[in-house]
């Protein structure tokens, strides 16, 4: 069966005085009805920018999508033009975003905010889309959804506006919705609510989600497949259950090493050393071999490709052959 | 500031609240503000119905020796062609009030658009546009009315229209940074996401959430806008007699004769402008607290 969306060697590059840096490279994915994939590394690896690098929502100058395709249901979204983007955005593919505090429009109530999305995707009138908007807030779990209609977004919680951020990226009723990093900015008993609620929808709908985290926890609970990206490349690529049992890359597995456990008693938690190299100065060869410990003379000489194991991809030298 | 929060907490859902009743209870909390506002408005009313009312005559020369000192009929005497210096106080009343008003509308309606359209779309256009503005900015503004007005010829109609084309690059550049920091914000983003329209994004989204401080600023300008007239009149450059207006008001007590032994032909349009004036800036002193919403009721 055909993918819903199929990512092939996008690279998104950040224009510099030095030339061209690749910020997202040769990254590919693909991703089914219905599937939760998960994207996750740590701060500054290209994770957001291949998101909106999929929505085409990326400011040039002076980022720039410089090689790749993007099919959405067989069609490229990078051949589109600004009209034919704007009616894949929400009614194909919508987007939640990192910041729920400042993500709604200050000066409008959430309900008519919710409304609007409404009439801009279906062909209801405007007392229909009202309904349905109440009908959305009660989906996500909001109280008294007839009263917080009435309500302006400061007047809310963060739980709260995410899950009107949720509703409202639902109410255009997507195939696939973006989520990036929908529960960083919360606290961890909302974090469980808003994720039961993503999983319900997609339970749901049969809405395939891109759960941008970097909280393995919520990956391993939630996603069937993962993508492991580090320094704008994807370099493990598998679904949860193989990479949970056993990574195969020395970043993947040191990420797993690093969460802290609550069966064991550690006085010091693992960490990687080192930060993710500045994108301008990154090093030659694997991109990670600076603070791998299992680094080889090759490692720094030439890059890896993304070698095929079975069901389960890795950009390791570990891996060849 | 005076604070009468009992009934009013975040969680009072039950009634509907809106940002623009927010807005008001802090503005009626303004002392200053309120008494501005009452004030212009009473002056605003005056100067409308009471030339009707008293059947005021500004026009008519002689009815005293020039420069003659109040009597009961003309209470604050005459000028120097000896017309009633009261009915051309209300008149002049008008003058100023009007150029205030509808100078400062052009400029707004002028420079909003110009400014949201540099400021969203950015690139050449942002140049080109405050380039122009830059332009404007950089002559004194003062000699360049002069000159306009010296080709196109005095009157108050051309004097709005100046004073408001030269205003606008304030109100352009002003909004151009807010639109700068609220195209950025998440909420535009998260509108594109899902799919709203360019001019709906500008519409609903930009004006909105950064017109706040032109409301302030054009409450300013009003004020500018009422001087600027006045010493355009002032310098015989502005509105002509027989018209009446504040500053040729002044302009005709221009000497030292007049000036120590004739107050009453320059106290009362001077005061009128300065009251006029502080009215128009304490309003604009609450609107900016009350549209901050930061502020707490």
């Amino acid at each position: 069966m055909e993918p819903l969306l199929e990512v092939k060697g996008l690279t998104t590059s950040i224009k510099t005085k030095q030339g061209y840096n690749n910020a997202v490279e040769d990254v590919s994915f693909a991703i089914d009805r219905g599937e939760i994939l998960s994207i996750v590394g740590e701060s500054g690896c290209g994770k957001s920018l291949t998101a909106h690098s999929i929505l085409r929502l990326i400011t040039s100058p002076p980022v720039y999508i410089t090689k790749g395709e993007i099919f959405y249901e067989g069609r490229d979204l990078l051949k589109l033009n600004k009209h034919e983007m704007r009616n894949i955005r929400g009614n194909k593919i919508s987007m939640i975003f990192q910041e729920p505090m400042t993500s709604l429009n200050p000066v409008y109530t959430v309900g008519k905010q919710i409304t609007e999305a409404i009439l801009l995707h279906q062909n209801v009138n405007k007392k229909e889309a009202k309904l349905k908007a109440i009908d959305m807030l009660k989906t996500v779990g909001i109280p008294s959804p007839e009263q917080r209609m009435n309500e302006f977004p400061h007047q809310l919680s963060g739980g709260m506006r995410q899950r009107v951020m949720i509703s409202m990226a639902l109410s255009c009723q997507p195939e696939l919705l973006i989520a990036d990093e929908p529960t960083t900015a919360l606290d961890v008993t909302i974090q469980a609510q808003i994720l039961l609620e993503l999983k319900k929808l997609r339970k749901q709908f049969n809405t395939s989600i891109i759960l941008i985290t970097h909280d393995l926890g919520v990956v391993a609970d939630m996603a069937q497949n993962v993508l492991v990206m580090y320094a704008g490349r994807v370099i493990e690529y598998g679904s949860v259950k193989e990479i949970f049992s056993m990574p195969m890359h020395p970043y993947t597995s040191g990420l797993l090493h690093s969460i802290p456990r609550l069966d064991q008693n550690v006085n010091k938690l693992h960490v990687i050393d080192g930060v993710v190299p500045d994108i301008g100065e990154m090093p030659k060869g694997c991109r990670f071999w600076p603070r791998c410990g299992k680094a080889m003379s090759i490692c720094q000489e030439k890059q890896p490709e993304l070698f095929e194991l079975q069901e389960h991809k890795v950009r390791c030298w570990l891996y060849k052959g | 500031m005076m604070v009468n929060n009992k009934n009013d907490n975040i969680y009072s859902s039950s009634k509907k609240q809106s940002y623009f009743r927010d807005v008001a209870k802090r503005f009626v909390n303004h002392k200053l503000a309120i008494i501005g506002l009452i004030i212009l408005t009473l002056l605003i009313l005056i100067v409308t119905f009471l030339p009707m009312t008293m059947k005021l005559d500004p026009y008519t020369i002689g009815r005293e020796l020039p420069y003659s000192g109040p009597t009961k009929g003309l209470v604050l005497g005459v000028d120097n062609a000896g017309r009633d210096n009261f009915s051309r106080l209300i008149y002049g009343g008008r003058v100023s009030l009007l150029v205030g008003l509808l100078s400062t509308g052009i400029s707004v309606l002028i420079g909003i658009p110009l400014g949201i359209v540099a400021g969203y779309y950015g690139k050449t256009i942002d140049a080109i546009i405050m380039r122009i503005a830059d332009i404007f900015i950089s002559f004194p503004s003062i000699i360049l009315i002069l000159v306009l007005v010296s080709i196109i010829g005095p009157s108050m109609w051309s004097i709005i229209v100046i004073i408001g084309i030269m205003g606008w690059p304030e109100f352009a550049r002003l909004i151009r940074g807010n639109v700068l920091s609220v195209r950025e914000k998440e909420y535009v983003e998260s509108a594109k996401a899902i799919g709203v329209k360019d001019s709906e994004i500008i519409l609903k989204y930009i004006l909105p959430n950064s017109v706040a401080p032109i409301i302030v600023a054009a409450t300013f300008r009003v004020a500018g806008a009422i001087l600027q007239e006045s010493s355009l009149s002032f310098l015989g450059m502005g509105v002509q007699p027989p018209q009446a207006s504040w500053g040729n008001m002044l302009y005709g007590a221009q000497s030292l004769t007049v000036l120590t032994t004739k107050q009453w032909a320059w106290i009362p349009p001077g005061l009128m402008l300065v009251i006029t004036i502080c009215c128009v800036n304490f309003i604009g002193d609450g609107l900016r607290d009350a549209l901050d919403p930061r502020m707490k009721i």
